[in-house]
């Protein structure tokens, strides 16, 4: 027989008993959306936890420490022992790192201490100056609000970008009191744009700068000159980062001026920094490093090969893959249900295949007779079996689409929130488009196999007895 | 068990070991002398049927329906294996034809052995070699004429316009040209059966088997079946083999086997006496059968 022929006949056997065949069809359909609504649920579970940690990091971002050491346990001695870390971040460390597979960016991360002061008559002491690559500022997700992220024309320079809670920390000087905390909202107002030419801005080292009267026998407290090219835009999270984020070579030529400053206004010898890291002479030098892999799959392959090399580090993705990991019992339990569902359908479907054996016995032993072949008796029955489970299967997926919507509009209506989800900013249940395939081919898979019994029944029919049986 | 026999049991089994020995001898007699005409050498053989036996066992109980057949039936020839209910002649088509095994001897058509097929060889034999014809016309009820007739075709893996096409061809030979598209319940007897005909011949098989096919039907249908059926196989060059109790239809064939108590008791030659197509004598059975 032709294949178009088996499906033909097959067809015509599904519409023949249509009343049957719906009901065996709602079964699939409510097995297969069942399987998607549980399956949506825990997605948009994951989802949820991932849209809230992704609100205040970035998810392809991992952090490396350096602690210089640690404490370990010594067997022999009992006691806790420190170890010097036998891993730097230096230059030649931030080289290897780039060369791991899938790692987009690296930037070194140094933190340094200063105060900036506007126009000769405001001062902000409350800050750090971050030195990272300049040329990577764009890669590392930092969003600006008014001017520009720092980029290469910045590298060495005292240009610098800074955060949104800044201008809230300056205040008059020896009017005013120093701002020690504020609370920042998206809705505050900036008090002023520090980008352009409308305000002078300059570092200096000296805490009590502006305070009182300055001791002019001490030698002049130097103030180095910057550029604010940009400031961040309103971050959740980084509300109370007063950060002036500068390229990390423009950092060690400031901090090499105020240390040579500070020592001759103290009156003591002055001993520069290590900032130089040689093959034969390796020094730490950064705090950190910022490492962006290119999409945030690879971060806990990365992350591993970071430990492996004996780093220290952080990424929210470990942390979400933690929380992922915590529901992920919940989740087992939701697709169970689904799969129980799943099961009952298979079931009908077998149900209704051997029953339409039994009507059919008659007409499979004249085919029999009539030179039918096994395979094809057994391919007509296999493919109805599939196109019940193929029919079911599409109606389910259109049917969880339905039944998705709803449960998400009720919840974000209801303003429900599941484990520190809030259901209003991101949907309870989530259908990816790669489930919508998997969902119909496990329902015609499903068909196939409960139909594989029924079909090899048929085809065991003695046609004699089949043409007999009036 | 097998619940597929069709046959007096009491009847067979009240037969004594010595009454065997004897029937035994009786067939003997009877199918060498058949065997012997010489004409009959000249044409080759379709079905050679050997020391053909087959018992079915009910319970404890064995029971004989054919014992040691031997008949061979040539091309082109219409036969007719005549017996009453219960004698074993549904039996032997069914052995014949592949739908039961024997328990002993042998089935060989076309020098190739019925009895040693697998299912699936045998799929693909009746397909090329056999046609049916049923008492109970066996049509698929959800099927209209032209789909009944071209199924042996759509097995054979023809394409649908071409075996739409035969198949309608074929329903006018049988005079269904305005009833194509119904289906078996909007039809009488002896319309299904003609139906049924039409799919027997349709893939034009070498053999054509034919089980009580007016059983159901009145004398004038009968007489029409019967008459389409010989035409036919006469036309196509094609041996057909009828199963019947009545001896009416029996006389259409060239070469009639008595089967009694499961063995062939006699062979009758029928040519002199056949019933010719369109003849006289037909339209006087049916006068004869109206006028009561």
């Amino acid at each position: 027989m032709r294949k178009t022929d088996i499906i033909r006949f097959a067809f015509s056997n599904f519409l023949r008993r249509k009343a049957r065949s719906m009901l065996t069809v709602l079964g699939v359909v409510i097995g297969t959306a069942a399987v998607v609504i549980m399956l949506s649920i825990g997605i948009g579970m994951n989802k949820g936890f991932e849209d809230q940690i992704s609100s205040y990091s970035n998810l392809k971002q991992i952090t490396i420490y350096s602690y210089g050491g640690s404490y370990q346990y010594d067997e022999d001695s009992g006691m806790y022992v420190y170890t010097e870390s036998n891993v730097v971040l230096d230059n030649i460390a931030i080289e290897e790192i780039s060369e791991i597979d899938h790692v987009q960016v690296v930037s070194p991360y140094y933190y340094y201490w200063g105060y900036l002061i506007m126009d000769n008559t405001e001062k902000c002491s409350s800050m750090s100056i971050i030195g990272i690559d300049a040329a990577s500022m764009a890669d590392m997700g930092f969003e600006i609000l008014y001017g520009r992220l720092l980029d290469e024309s910045d590298i060495g320079t005292t240009n610098f970008v800074m955060t949104y809670a800044m201008p809230f920390y300056f205040y008059t000087m020896r009017e005013e009191d120093e701002i020690w905390w504020k609370t920042i909202t998206e809705d505050d107002e900036l008090p002023f744009n520090p980008v352009g030419n409308n305000h002078t801005f300059q570092f200096t080292w000296y805490w009590s700068y502006g305070e009182s009267a300055v001791d002019t026998s001490k030698p002049k407290i130097n103030l180095i000159d910057g550029t604010c090219v940009g400031i961040l835009a309103y971050n959740e999270s980084g509300n109370y980062e007063t950060y002036a984020y500068m390229d990390v070579n423009g950092v060690f030529s400031l901090a090499l001026e105020f240390e040579e400053n500070q020592a001759k206004y103290y009156g003591y010898e002055y001993t520069p920094t290590e900032i130089e890291s040689t093959e034969d002479n390796r020094q730490n030098i950064y705090d950190r490093a910022i490492v962006l892999v290119e999409d945030s799959k690879y971060v806990q392959g990365v992350e591993a090969k970071l430990n492996e090399m004996g780093y220290e580090t952080y990424s929210s993705m470990e942390y979400l893959t933690q929380l992922q990991d915590q529901t992920k019992f919940l989740r087992a339990i939701l697709g169970a249900i689904g799969v129980v569902a799943f099961i009952v359908a298979a079931i009908s479907i077998a149900n209704t295949m051997v029953m339409s054996i039994y009507e059919r016995t008659r007409e499979i032993g004249i085919m029999k007779v009539l030179g039918c072949k096994l395979s094809d008796i057994r391919g007509m029955f296999l493919i109805e079996a599939g196109i019940i489970g193929a029919v079911g299967g599409v109606l389910g997926v259109i049917f969880s689409y339905g039944a998705s919507t709803a449960v998400n509009y009720l919840a974000s209506k209801g303003g429900m929130s599941m484990l520190g989800i809030d259901a209003s900013t991101s949907a309870l249940s989530v259908i990816p488009p790669w489930l919508d395939g998997v969902a119909v081919l496990l329902a015609i898979a499903v068909g196939i196999v409960s139909g594989l019994y029924p079909a090899i029944r048929a085809t065991r029919l003695s046609a004699l007895k089949a043409i007999k049986n009036e | 068990m097998d619940e597929s026999f069709n046959f007096n049991l009491r009847e067979v089994s009240t037969n004594t070991p010595d009454k065997i020995a004897e029937l035994a001898i009786k067939q003997k007699q009877a199918t060498e002398a058949a065997e012997k005409p010489a004409e009959s050498e000249a044409k080759k053989p379709a079905i050679v049927i050997q020391d053909l036996s087959k018992v079915f066992v009910i319970g404890k109980e064995k029971v004989r329906a054919l014992y040691n057949v031997n008949l061979t039936i040539y091309e082109d020839e219409i036969v007719c294996l005549l017996g009453t209910s219960g004698s074993g002649k549904s039996t032997l088509l069914n052995l014949m034809a592949g739908l039961e095994k024997p328990t002993k001897g042998s089935v060989t058509i076309f020098g190739e052995r019925v009895d040693k097929m697998s299912e699936r060889k045998l799929a693909v034999f009746r397909q090329k070699n056999m046609g049916f014809v049923f008492q109970s016309y066996n049509l698929l009820p959800t099927q209209n004429a032209i789909d009944n007739v071209s199924m042996p075709l759509a097995f054979a893996g023809v394409k649908r316009k071409v075996r739409t096409k035969q198949a309608k061809e074929m329903l006018r030979l049988v005079g269904l040209g305005k009833r194509m598209k119904h289906k078996p319940t909007q039809m009488s007897g002896g319309q299904q059966q003609r139906v049924g005909i039409a799919r027997a011949f349709v893939a034009k098989p070498k053999i054509v088997f034919a089980d009580e096919p007016t059983g159901n039907l009145d004398t004038r249908t009968t007489i029409e079946v019967m008459e389409m059926m010989v035409s036919m196989s006469r036309e196509n060059h094609q041996t057909l083999v009828i199963v019947t109790h009545d001896v009416e239809i029996a006389a259409y064939a060239d070469k009639i086997y008595h089967i009694t108590d499961g063995i062939i008791s006699a062979v009758e030659d029928n040519r002199s006496k056949q019933i010719a197509v369109g003849s006289t004598e037909a339209s006087d059975i049916i006068k004869a059968a109206e006028s009561v």
